[in-house]
Order: C-alpha cells, then structure tokens, then sequence
C-alpha cells in the first residue's frame, strides 16, 4: 500500500461513524450483489453438484436446443435496439429541435411506457393483434395472416417499451448541443440538411451509441414480454427461467443466465466507462434557454405526424387495455362489466396488500441506502470507492433473471436461509433498485459545489453533521426521484422476484401473468390498470412531498 | 519574533490525472511564517500550487510531507473542523437551502453556543459587513457581493485564530471587486485578524497585504512587502508579473554597499539600487529591469535610449507609448499627460530612466 492510500485510511480512523459506513456499505453489497451472482456462475460450473467442469458450456454451445435462444435473444436485441434508437431519435430531435406543437403532452406521453408494468404493453398486442385480437380477429376477419407470438411481436412490442428510454437520453444529449453551432454553420453557407449531417448529427452521435447500448441491454433483459409474448421464439432469460422452474435443470438454467449476463454486462461497461469519456458535449445540468431555428413548414409536418403516429399507439395500446378490463370475456363478449375489478378487489386483495406492504418496505430502504452509497462514492476519499461505485451500480447491468437466479441459489442455505421469507423479496427489491438512488445521488452531489460542504467541516461541523445538515437537504430532489423509481419498480417487476416468491408472499405482477396464462385477458388488464393507478397514485405522492421538502421550493415560497 | 502561523516545507502530490504513474507536484517545499494580525497574500498565476497551500492549511487536503504550525501547535491531522481556521471560499459555498442567519449561525450552532448569543453575534457581524434587514433572505435572493459579504461574515463571526481567503473577490465585477476590497482591507485592520489571502490579481495582493508572497510552479520565489517586491523584483519572473516590465540587456560595472552601476548595449551607463541582500558580481551580464512609468521623454543626447514612436495609445489619466529602440520595443507610460507635448507616431524621441525606475535581475 502507498503512502497516499495509508494516508486516507488514517484519516478515516479518525471518524469511527465514517468507517462504519463504508464497512456497512462493503458488507452489504458484497453479501447482496457480488454474492448471488458469483453463485449462478459457480452453480453452472457443477453439472452434477460436485466438482467443477465445463460440460454446462459445452452443451450450451453444441446443442441446437441451448444454442437457438442465445442467438434469437441477439437477434431481438439488435433489432429492438436500432429501430428503438431511430424512433427515439426521431422524436427527440422533433421536441428538442424542430419545435413541434404540443412538446410537454408528446414528452408525458412518452413516459407511459417506462413507469408502467413491463407487459402491459404485450398484453395490448395480445388484445388487438391475437388469436381474438381486436383488430385481426374483429376488424379484419382473420384475413390478415399475422402471428403475434414470436420476434415480429416482441419487434413491436419492445421498441414500444423501450424507445422512450432512448428519446430521453438523446434528449439530453440534443440539448445540451448548443445551437450556436448550427447557426455557425448556417452561416458558414451550409445548407440545413448539411447542417444536420455535419454538426447536429456527429456531436450526438456518442448519445446515439449510448441509447442503443441501453435499449439493448434492456431488451436482452426484458422477461415480462417475452415470457407472454415469444410463442415459439425462445430467448435466453424465459429459456433461463423454463430450465430452472419446469425442468429443474439449475446448473442449465445458471449456464443460460451467464451467457445473458455477458453481453449485457460489456455493454454496460462500454457504455459507462468508454462512451461516456467519448462525449464531446459537457452537461452543465442547466441547459440554456433554447433558441430554435424555425424549420421549414413541412419539416416541422412531417415530425409532428411521426410523433404524433408514435403517440398514438401508445394511447391505442394503453386504451385498448384499459377497455378490455371492463368486458366480460374479451374477443367473445365487450358487454361492459366490473366484474374484473371487483376481482381483483377481493380475490386478488391479497396480491395487492402483500405487493405494497414489500415495497412500501424496500422503498425508504433503497433510497438511504443509495443516497448513503452515493455519498460515500462522490464526497469521500478512501482506497476502492471506485469499486463500490461499480458494484452498486452493477445490478442496473444484470439482468432480472440473472439476479432472481443468484438469490435463489445463495439464500437457500445456511447462514443465510431466506428462501420463501418476506426478507428476500424486499432485498431483491432493495438491491435491484439501489443503482438509480446511487446515479442520481452522484449526479446531485456533482452538482453540489464540494466548498459548500468544506465550508460546514470549516465551521465546526463533523463529517456526520455535514451529512444531515447540508448534504441530505441538498440531496432531497434525488432522493425523491430515487424513492419514487424504487417503488414503482418494485410494484410492477417480475423478472427477478419471480424465482424468490413463495405461497405467503404474492406479487401483483405474478397474479397478472397467472391470468394471462389462464386467457382471462380482462382480468389481466384490470390487474394491470390497479397496478397503475398506484404508480399514478406514487406520482402525485411524490409531487406533493417534494413540494414541502424540497429547498428549491421553500425558497420560492420566500420570494413569493 | 515568533510566528503565528508556521508552514514548513510543505509538498502536496497530486496523481496526474492522464498517466497512472506520475505526479503533479503541486506544492513543492513551501515554507513561510505569518505574524500574529498580520495579512499575507499568496501571489501567483493559476496553477502555481497557492490555493493548494491554502487548502493545506485550512485542512482541506492532506500534505505530503510537511508540517503546519499554528499557534505553536501542529495540526497536520486535525480534520478541518477541529482547525482554529475559517475560509471565505472563492464560490462563497453559501448553504442554498438555509437563510441568511442561518448560514452565518451555522458555526456557532457547531460550538454549542447559546441561542441568544447566537443571535447577538450574528446581528453584530451582519452590522459590520452591512447586511442589516436581509438576515431573512436565501442566498438566492442575493446579488454577488452581498453573497460575497454573507461569506466574509460567516468566516469572521467564528473568530477564528487564522482567516483564509480564496479569491474571494473574484467572481465580482470590477467596479463592485475594488469597493469590496477597501471594505476588506478597513475590516481586517480593525479587526486584526490573521489572514492568509489567495490571489492571482496583483493589483489585490498590493492594496491588501503586510507582505507578499510570489509563487511559481509550486515553490515560493519571493516574500516581502508589496513596496519591496515592486521595487526589487527577486527575477525576471517576479518583475514581469507584478507591474509592467521593460528589460534590457546590461552588464555590471561596478558595485557599491546597495547600488551599481551599470553599462548597457547601447554602451550608456546608468546608475542603479539594489536590495540589501544580493549576489551580483562585477562584471555579471544582467536584466534590467525598467517600469514603463518611470520613463520620461527626453533630448536624445542626455537620454539612456533613443528611438521611433510606434503607438500611441491615450486613456485620459495616462498616455501609454511604445517606442522602437536598439535594445527592442519599450513601453512608455506618461501620468496626467496632458500637462505635456507629446511625440507623434514616427517621431524619433529619447527615453531617460529615473533611478527608482530600475532595478537588476539575473539573466537566467
């Protein structure tokens, strides 16, 4: 060890409340995150429980039947995330840059997808597309030969769940290209159209590279839709799931997870630690007032319409859902009944309390733990902080089912006995969700000017004071963000918890896929439109308490 | 006399932030002494390692080698808030989300005062920098220098034995930057608070300090009184940065107790002071060191120099001139001008030098 290093770690010494934080923080990432992934790979190394052999690898890779899955769940991963990236492109530049009327509803409307449940969206397809789908069955009398089961369904279903993720990065990224630029160029007697391909095109191309990473990554990921959705096309998380749950086969399903795990896991990587550096525009976090060049009339129609059509959809697909949890038996009877909600209210009463109860635990868990993550990581100097940082926000990487797996595996034996408890649900929540409270700390923290917390430590106050009397106030917004993301995720997720739930414990997101899996549609939609009406309901709970919480605010109440 | 504030030769090592193996060395044995009330102004261009040595002391960063002696008590592993010290910040790090009052009650609250104390010496400090009414306000709602003023007296109200102050009137406008600086010098000398004040504007150093510290490249190359240092620049560095230099080529011809004279170029000779302390030798090759202001026109066969005038530049209360001589282009600057004919462009003009106008630095 150096000098510099022995330094840091004397100072440390000195706040004994610091060092246990860091150790605090170590332990639990280790035991919660490192852990459980470590086994899935172990486990995939032991194909007969004993000893470790490669045989699990080898099968994968010379077995058509193991081999189809890694190369469909490519294949649908690419795809989704270049037409995702062109879509989000398409419509960021139209918000960001071409000035279309009705910014603020396009921008809302967008978001619906990346807050609601993963399948409502493949249930949508379900309802309008399937075998009494209401546009190929009703509409067009089966004449249409369109099977929704497979990679067109998925095609359509994912890059409508997941290009909002894009639109948002590279809204960011069109944003911060100041437009000084364009004007530069427009001046230099370039043509709009060069100026495009020329300037606005090059300085967001890392965002671009970044977006598809992302979607990507979350396509490879995705288990909720496929899992309705692939009929026939098998990918590697359902085929994961199918190889642990139906055949029993764990060291097959781990080796499954792996070979998920390493794709999204480089991507990840490549994104966070290789693009980010590649970024030509530096965020300052304040974008200034935008200036818009006024496009040529039918450019500015031509975006509209697209956004417009994007839109569309997605209040179709959202729309039909919400009609279908009011019809008796859907495709066969559309009489209007609450029958389904009725149901849901009290056979599925217990779904519900025990889906809130969880994560109204895991919620306020994640949130501290983040932002306690976030601070250490951002404002403290001791040896291997880039090394927590990587490790918690190394979940954002690892799939659901990747994870599901690994706690299956690491909590369901002694010292660490958890399977069937409430315990592994919430610290699956806990932990899935910790990567967003710990980015959006940092960020916040980046923001914070350093000084004004030298400046507490100057005028007396411990590092443990500094923490609740400047940071913590300072971090509220983030922290908000954090709890808000961490709830809504918890309530909608599937991928992961679906290997820790037991008989005691139900989840909402579980009860939904039973209905699904049982063709009660209209049951499945108005599961589905509970579930969102507690994220709305979430929402609006965060507006309020930000409202009295946050600093921003009481000032303006001040100026007011 | 003892000093108050002991630095001993500090190094502060950064790790580069290009190459994993090599180090920046930021402060590179630095040592100097403050007197008790005293203000001492670190002096340098950015990047000359003055912030970190006021980082250093205010514990903000930890040294390398060194140690830090205030007081006649070392506290090189004090945290900062153990430190008898307070920093105005360049930001001003003014708490966002806390009034006026409270970012000023904020370090008293630390040292367990009692409320109404609290309250008396808040309301005290805000009368001394002016602030009285606005104790009630966010730092939003205030312009630059009254944040400025906020800053100032959330670090005076701790008393603190030593008060640090990192460009604190930087990020204000000119006007506002040169009242402010009148306040600062009038509130430290009734206060008489030891200060150790970081800038790079050397017109800041001059007005405010007892004594002046010129840094470069992480090491201290002169320490003295502002008048001193003007007047006998400790090289060519020193001279250029503090006032405006002209420098000629020139030669020593003989040496007195604290004067000399010297031949240049042109093969004039000119008569010179040195500081009490120096290592010329007769015969050395120098610089001269010439300030624009303190040379006149005059004939061309008593001048020093002659030459052509090639810009005029006229500003009201100065002229400024430059003019193409053997020995290179030289500035000129004449004080109320108007009280004399001046050259035209093209004008051939001879330049004498007075005596407390020159000055003699190593070549390098």
């Amino acid at each position: 060890m150096d000098m510099y290093a022995f330094k840091q770690l004397k100072r440390i010494w000195n706040e004994p409340v610091l060092m246990a934080m860091i150790i605090l923080v170590v332990v639990l990432l280790i035991v919660f995150v490192i852990y459980p992934i470590t086994m899935v790979f172990l486990k995939s190394l032991q194909p007969t429980g004993e000893g470790f052999d490669l045989k699990v690898y080898k099968d994968l890779f010379t077995k058509k039947y193991f081999r189809v899955p890694f190369f469909n769940s490519l294949k649908l991963g690419v795809s989704v995330a270049s037409v995702g990236v062109l879509v989000g492109y398409i419509f960021a530049y139209a918000i960001t840059r071409v000035n279309i009327p009705g910014k603020t509803f396009f921008r809302t409307a967008a978001s619906f997808p990346i807050i609601s449940p993963p399948f409502v969206i493949a249930l949508a397809a379900i309802l309008l597309f399937g075998r009494n789908g209401l546009i190929t069955h009703r509409l067009l009398n089966d004449r249409l030969r369109f099977d929704i089961y497979g990679f067109w369904g998925l095609l359509i279903v994912e890059t409508l769940a997941y290009f909002p993720t894009a639109f948002m990065t590279m809204e960011g990224i069109l944003q911060s290209i100041d437009p000084a630029l364009e004007e530069a160029s427009l001046s230099l007697k370039a043509s709009k159209w060069k100026t495009f391909w020329k300037v606005t095109f090059p300085l967001s191309m890392p965002g671009i590279l970044a977006s598809w990473l992302l979607v990507f990554s979350q396509s490879m990921a995705d288990f909720g839709n496929p899992l309705i959705l692939s009929g026939n096309y098998h990918v590697l998380s359902v085929a994961a799931y199918l190889e642990i749950t139906g055949s029993y086969r764990i060291p097959y399903g781990s080796g499954l997870a792996i070979l998920l795990l390493i794709p999204t896991l480089i991507a990840f990587f490549v994104q966070r630690y290789w693009l980010s550096r590649k970024s030509y525009v530096t965020v300052t976090g304040k974008p200034s007032a935008m200036r818009i060049l006024e496009p040529a009339k039918w450019v500015k129609v031509l975006f509209t319409l697209i956004s417009a059509f994007m839109v569309g959809v997605i209040f179709l697909f959202y729309g039909t859902v919400f009609y279908g949890s009011f019809t008796k038996l859907w495709g066969v009877n559309h009489t209007f009944t609450l029958d389904n909600y009725r149901y849901v209210f009290d056979i599925g009463s217990e779904y519900l309390k025990d889906t809130l109860f969880l994560a109204a635990i895991a919620t306020p868990l994640s949130g501290f733990l983040g932002m306690l993550t976030a601070y250490l990581v951002a404002r403290k100097e001791f040896p291997g902080r880039r090394v927590i940082e990587a490790m918690s926000l190394l979940t954002f990487a690892v799939p659901g089912t990747v994870v599901g797996i690994g706690y299956l595996l690491a909590f369901n034996q002694k010292p660490l006995m958890l399977t069937g408890t409430a315990l592994i649900i919430i610290l699956v929540f806990v932990f899935r969700h910790l990567p967003v409270g710990v980015q959006n700390g940092v960020a916040a923290l980046y923001q914070i000017d350093p000084a004004i917390e030298e400046a507490s430590l100057d005028l007396g106050a411990s590092s443990y004071r500094t923490f609740w009397k400047i940071t913590m106030p300072l971090m509220m917004p983030a922290l908000f963000t954090a709890l808000f993301y961490t709830f809504v995720k918890s309530m909608t997720a599937i991928s992961a918890v679906i290997f820790v739930v037991s008989g005691k414990w139900q989840l909402i997101t579980v009860a939904i896929l039973g209905s699904v899996e049982n063709s009660d549609l209209a049951q499945a939609a108005a599961y589905s439109y509970v579930l969102i009406g507690f994220v709305v309901a979430a929402m609006f709970l965060l507006r309020w308490v930000t409202n009295i919480f946050s600093y921003q605010e009481r000032i303006r109440r001040a100026r007011a | 006399m003892a000093y108050y504030v002991e630095v001993k030769n500090l190094v502060k090592l950064f790790r580069s932030h290009d190459s994993r193996s090599s180090v920046v060395r930021a402060v590179d044995g630095v040592s100097f002494g403050v007197r008790e009330g005293e203000l001492v102004t670190l002096l340098g261009p950015s990047g000359c390692g003055k912030t970190t040595t006021l980082r250093l002391i205010g514990g903000f960063e930890i040294p390398t080698e060194g140690d830090i002696l205030i007081d006649g008590v070392r506290v090189n592993d004090q945290p900062p808030n153990a430190r008898p010290t307070s920093m105005v910040f360049q930001s001003y790090a003014l708490f966002p989300h806390m009034t006026v009052f409270e970012n000023i009650a904020y370090g008293l609250k630390n040292k367990r005062l009692p409320q109404d104390e609290i309250k008396k010496k808040v309301f005290e400090v805000l009368e001394m920098v002016g602030l009285q009414g606005l104790e009630r306000r966010y730092p939003g709602q205030l312009s630059g220098g009254q944040q400025q003023r906020v800053a100032l007296a959330r670090a005076i109200v701790m008393e603190p034995k030593v008060l640090l102050l990192d460009e604190p009137l930087s990020n204000l406008d000119a006007k506002l930057r040169e009242q402010m600086r009148v306040e600062l010098k009038k509130l430290q000398t009734r206060l008489k608070i030891t200060s150790i004040y970081v800038t790079h504007d050397q017109l800041e150093a001059m007005t405010l300090s007892d004594r002046v510290i010129v840094m470069k490249e992480g090491k201290i190359v002169q320490m003295d009184s502002p008048e001193r240092v003007y007047r006998f620049p400790a090289n060519r560095f020193v001279a250029g940065f503090i006032g405006k230099a002209n420098f000629l080529n020139g030669k020593i011809e003989r040496l007195e107790e604290s004067a000399c004279e010297l031949r240049l170029v042109n093969g004039t000779s000119l008569k010179a002071d040195l500081p009490d302390k120096h290592d010329f030798t007769t015969g050395e090759e120098v610089l001269v060191v010439v300030r624009p202001e303190g040379i006149t026109f005059c004939d061309t066969d008593k001048a020093h120099v002659s030459g052509r005038v090639v810009s005029r530049i006229y500003t009201g209360s100065a002229a400024s001139f430059e003019v193409e001589t053997d020995q290179g282009v030289l500035t000129v600057e004449i004080s109320n001008p108007l009280s004399l004919r001046l050259p035209s462009i093209n004008e051939t003009v001879g330049l004498c030098f007075s005596r407390t106008a020159v000055s003699v630095v190593k070549t390098e």
